[in-house]
């Protein structure tokens, strides 16, 4: 049996101590703070990534509320609805742009703090849940009304063509009643139903039941009174059919 | 005298050709030419009724230039409000706030 001197292995244990820290410090040292989200030394957490995506996330929606802006403005606005929701739109762009910038310039403790600021991004604006279908809305009613226009002036202009032909004035009969039909739905210009116009009242909610509910009525109308135009689109076509056009 | 001649001449000649244009017109329809439809022509049983109704109305309105240029153009703004339904169905298509939620996203 061969007795192994105690002070040399005490030596190499405190030698390994001394590299495993040292090794651990590096480590820490070389990891930039801002992946780990952890805190600064000014005791904000950096959380870079968490705020890249809050940045994305904004920018996302900035580009759909430009677009739906854009495209309200060049409609031609016959139920003078689109100019508040373009400013609704507007209001919403500008309010999220300020919120990216507070979360990026903001000095957050803790991952509990920036998550009650970036929730507001999804919350306050429903951006998808509410200004997108909305919009929409707004502008499937102006094009409604563009093609009811359309069909209300051939339909009177039939009427000094189909003379005592008796299935030209039946089609041009059954046409005026499918313009009717969608004139009950979607509203009379300047006037629109009251379901249209509910839908440019709604501001988004933390809980959207109320929204939804308004805006499946205004949808239905719409898609009613599409459904009549194009019947009347098709009976007008009939007529002209019938003179032999 | 020379002119009396010439008056029985041209009378006589009036009468032979009403004569000769009413012959031809009952040999050709087989209506009395009494008849004010006797020269309309009738459509065959066979074909559909809006085929009748388009030769009765060419008939009843005589389809002037005009009147076909009137409804090309009315057929062009009946394609017209037909573009206009067509971008209502694209707007319309994003009008379910049910599906357009789904875009929203949450805070992970």
């Amino acid at each position: 049996m061969i007795a192994r001197p105690t002070g040399l292995i005490r030596a190499r244990v405190r030698l390994g101590t001394v590299v495993a820290v040292a090794l651990i410090g590096t480590l820490v040292v070389a990891v930039p703070a801002d992946a780990l989200g952890g805190t600064r030394s000014d005791g904000c957490g950096s959380f870079a990534v968490a705020k890249a995506w809050v940045h994305t996330a904004a920018q996302r929606r900035e580009a759909t509320l430009g677009l739906l802006v854009s495209t309200l403005q060049a409609r031609q606005d016959p139920w003078s609805l689109n100019a508040g929701q373009i400013t609704a739109l507007q209001n919403a762009s500008s309010a999220i742009s300020a919120l990216d910038a507070q979360v990026q310039n903001t000095c957050y403790p803790t991952r509990a703090a920036l998550r009650a600021d970036a929730t507001q991004l999804f919350t306050n604006y429903r951006v998808y849940w509410l200004r997108v279908p909305q919009t929409h809305a707004v502008e499937a009613a102006d094009r409604l009304a563009e093609a009811r226009s359309r069909l209300g002036t051939v339909a009177t202009k039939l009427a000094a063509h189909v003379g005592g032909n008796v299935d030209a004035q039946t089609e041009l009969s059954a046409m005026n009643q499918a313009l009717a039909a969608a004139d009950a739905e979607l509203g009379t210009v300047p006037t629109p139903a009251d379901a249209v116009a509910s839908v440019v009242t709604l501001v988004p909610a933390a809980d959207m039941t109320a929204d939804v509910a308004t805006m499946e009525t205004a949808r239905a109308d719409l898609i009613a009174a599409r459904g009549a135009l194009v019947q009347a689109r098709t009976d007008g076509l009939a007529v002209v059919g019938d003179l032999g056009a | 005298m020379g002119r009396s001649r010439t008056s029985l001449v041209a009378g006589a000649l009036a009468v032979v050709t009403a004569v000769t244009l009413v012959a031809g017109c009952s040999h050709s329809s087989g209506h009395p030419a009494s008849s004010p439809t006797s020269h309309r022509p009738t459509a065959p049983a066979s074909v559909t009724s809006r085929s009748k109704t388009a030769v009765s109305s060419t008939v009843a309105n005589p389809s002037s230039a005009a009147n076909r240029a009137d409804l090309a153009a009315l057929t062009q703004q009946l394609d017209a409000a037909g573009s206009s339904l067509g971008a209502a169905d694209t707007a319309l298509a994003q009008t379910d706030p049910n599906q357009t939620k789904n875009s929203e996203g949450s805070v992970p």
